[in-house]
């Protein structure tokens, strides 16, 4: 399928209580941007009521999971309704808020800096110089609560994943596979390489709005010395920060 | 008011289930929610709850407990029976898993085994106390969320539980748990990813009788069977997914997921089990055998206004408990009213409470 112009979209049944909206079969920043832009029509739609028996939208690398309540709204209707929105031109889009995340790259945290580094031909430094001087976008979140899959890796870092996945990655890890990103915000076992760690908790049940990231967000990792992150974390468990200080304007 | 039950055996896997958390999972925070969604409905019914309160879901062995601080009225729902040991020193009696009873402090609760089944359930009348979190009791253990803790129940837990003001009204019982026909196979609709298969891998899915494996969970379940094969390859740039897609790994083998799925996921997905048949396919068990039968939306949509008619016309005919024969012999015995007259161990004749 053509990702320049993907102006027709599919729509796949998932069943009787959800289907998949499709703008196309690869990972690419252009169609993502049509996914975000094309959930956003439809949450609008929610809100005025004409799709209001839609239960959740999932919106992903590029595609959108629409779940409804099959006895309010029959799968033929959801999908006429939809068909009513634009489907953008595949551009670039600003995302509507970025995170500025605190990150230390010292080898205690960054547990694969060295092999990355030697398998991309560069030194610790320049891996973590073009890590934390990118521009990220959050594709989508899944996995598990609150992990963010980050499109924007400079290319001169792709590397596939780890041949042997790790048992337990650290909680806050900051890690790269393929053309992507991801923080942990669980410990959790992983295969991806580990470049460095943020004390900012990508989750916390008792926040608010427990997840930090929602797909659409911008990510840049600013790069941080152990002190600062000591100092941050101390003030994260002691209850004295707020991820709004994390907002870039 | 508050109540408290006294966790003494937690059973198998015993957590708060609702109908789910929807509106997180593009966040990457499963749904969870109850396997049979019918049966915590049925539950709810029988002690005057709204359909999904969140109840006790338990699979194989219901939890044992006592009432601490009461009195509770239960409803069990599930296939098996269960006896309460009232602390009055009055006879034990039998309650069986279509009913709604009522405890008094210091009751306990022992149940027996599921028969045929794998979940059952155990509704309070008026809800568990347990928090909410993103608007549902629902427990994702996986994650430590929601429910009791975020986990399942461990001996020794003592729950908040709603009390009731008095035992005066009656506890209901439902005729007859829905049944299957354990032959039928399980309907599915074709898709998000069934051109990821030739119409002859396709006509194999749907041909075949597979076989529940070992490896089923309240995530999901593994089938046994002939592999499939993909055209190109299996893996997609994940999405989102539904509850009952059955996702094909690169093995062939099918993996259908359940309540605790993970939100998005990059295995294709061949089809979907319509949601009718979720509830029957939540109580195979490892061994069990099926074929899957292809229908289209619109038939599934139908099918769906048809068991939702059945379930209303099962709540009809919800209708007050006969008291158990020896348990009121036992009641006329204790109040010395019929001293000598019936015999504890004889049938007596039915007797409205």
């Amino acid at each position: 399928m053509s990702q320049e112009q993907p102006s027709s979209i599919i729509f796949l049944p998932c069943g009787d209580t959800a289907l998949s909206v499709e703008f196309g079969r690869e990972v690419d920043p252009l169609i993502n941007a049509q996914v975000m832009a094309f959930d956003e029509e439809i949450q609008k739609l929610r809100v005025s009521g004409e799709l209001s028996a839609i239960v959740e939208t999932i919106p992903s690398f590029r595609a959108i999971l629409i779940s409804y309540d099959p006895f309010k709204i029959r799968q033929s209707e959801v999908i006429e309704i939809l068909k009513s929105i634009p489907v953008r031109k595949a551009e670039a889009r600003k995302p509507t808020r970025v995170w500025e995340l605190p990150t230390c790259y010292d080898l205690e945290f960054g547990l694969d800096l060295e092999e990355v580094g030697q398998r991309c031909n560069k030194s610790v430094a320049e891996v973590t110089d073009l890590h934390s001087k990118a521009d990220f976008q959050v594709y989508m979140l899944g996995f598990m609560p609150g992990l963010g899959y980050l499109g924007g890796l400079p290319d001169a870092l792709e590397l596939p994943r780890r041949s042997e996945p790790r048992v337990a990655v650290p909680l806050g890890s900051v890690a790269i596979a393929g053309k992507m990103s991801v923080i942990y915000p669980w410990e959790s076992p992983g295969g991806w390489h580990v470049l460095g760690r943020t004390p900012v908790p990508l989750f916390d049940q008792n926040a608010e709005r427990p997840v930090l990231l929602s797909a659409g967000d911008g990510v840049a990792f600013k790069s941080i010395d152990r002190k600062e992150y000591d100092d941050l974390a101390a003030r994260i468990s002691g209850g004295s920060f707020s991820s709004e200080e994390l907002l870039k304007s | 008011m508050s109540a408290k039950v006294r966790i003494l055996n937690p059973g198998i896997m015993t957590t708060v289930q609702d109908k789910g958390r929807f509106g997180y999972q593009s966040q990457g925070i499963t749904a969870a929610g109850a396997m049979d969604l019918q049966a915590l409905r049925i539950a709810n019914k029988l002690v005057g709850n709204e359909a999904y309160q969140g109840a006790f879901e338990f699979s194989y062995f219901a939890p044992e407990f006592v009432v601490d601080d009461g009195p509770v009225r239960l409803a069990l729902v599930g296939d098996m029976k269960a006896k309460i040991t009232p602390a009055s020193g009055e006879e034990s009696y039998e309650v069986e898993g279509r009913q709604s009873f009522t405890m008094q402090v210091g009751d306990s609760f022992k149940p027996g085994p599921i028969n045929s089944r794998v979940y059952g359930y155990l509704a309070v009348q008026g809800g568990i106390e347990v928090p909410e979190f993103l608007g549902s009791q629902s427990t994702y253990a996986r994650s430590k969320l929601g429910g009791f803790e975020g986990r399942a129940l461990a001996q020794d837990d003592v729950v908040s539980v709603a009390s009731i003001a008095n035992t005066e009204s009656q506890d209901l019982a439902v005729p007859s748990l829905p049944e299957w026909n354990q032959s039928d196979p399980i309907r599915i609709v074709l898709g998000p990813q069934d051109d990821y298969f030739s119409d002859d891998q396709q006509a194999l899915f749907l041909s075949q009788t597979y076989s529940v494996s070992r490896q089923v969970d309240r995530m999901g379940m593994r089938l046994e069977g002939e592999a499939l094969k993909h055209i190109t390859g299996a893996d997609i740039a994940s999405d989102g997914i539904a509850i009952g897609s059955v996702q094909v790994p690169a093995n062939g083998l099918p993996i259908i997921l359940l309540a605790d799925h993970q939100t998005a996921g990059g295995y294709s997905k061949i089809a979907t089990v319509i949601t009718s048949d979720l509830p029957r396919l939540a109580h195979m068990k490892a061994g069990n055998s099926f074929s899957f039968r292809s229908i289209s939306v619109d038939d599934a949509e139908e099918i769906l206004m048809v068991e939702e008619k059945a379930l209303m016309s099962l709540f009809d005919k919800i209708a007050p408990m006969k008291p158990d024969a020896t348990q009121i012999a036992a009641k006329l015995y204790k109040s010395n009213l019929v001293s000598g007259v019936l015999d504890a161990n004889n049938p007596v004749p039915e007797v409205e409470a």
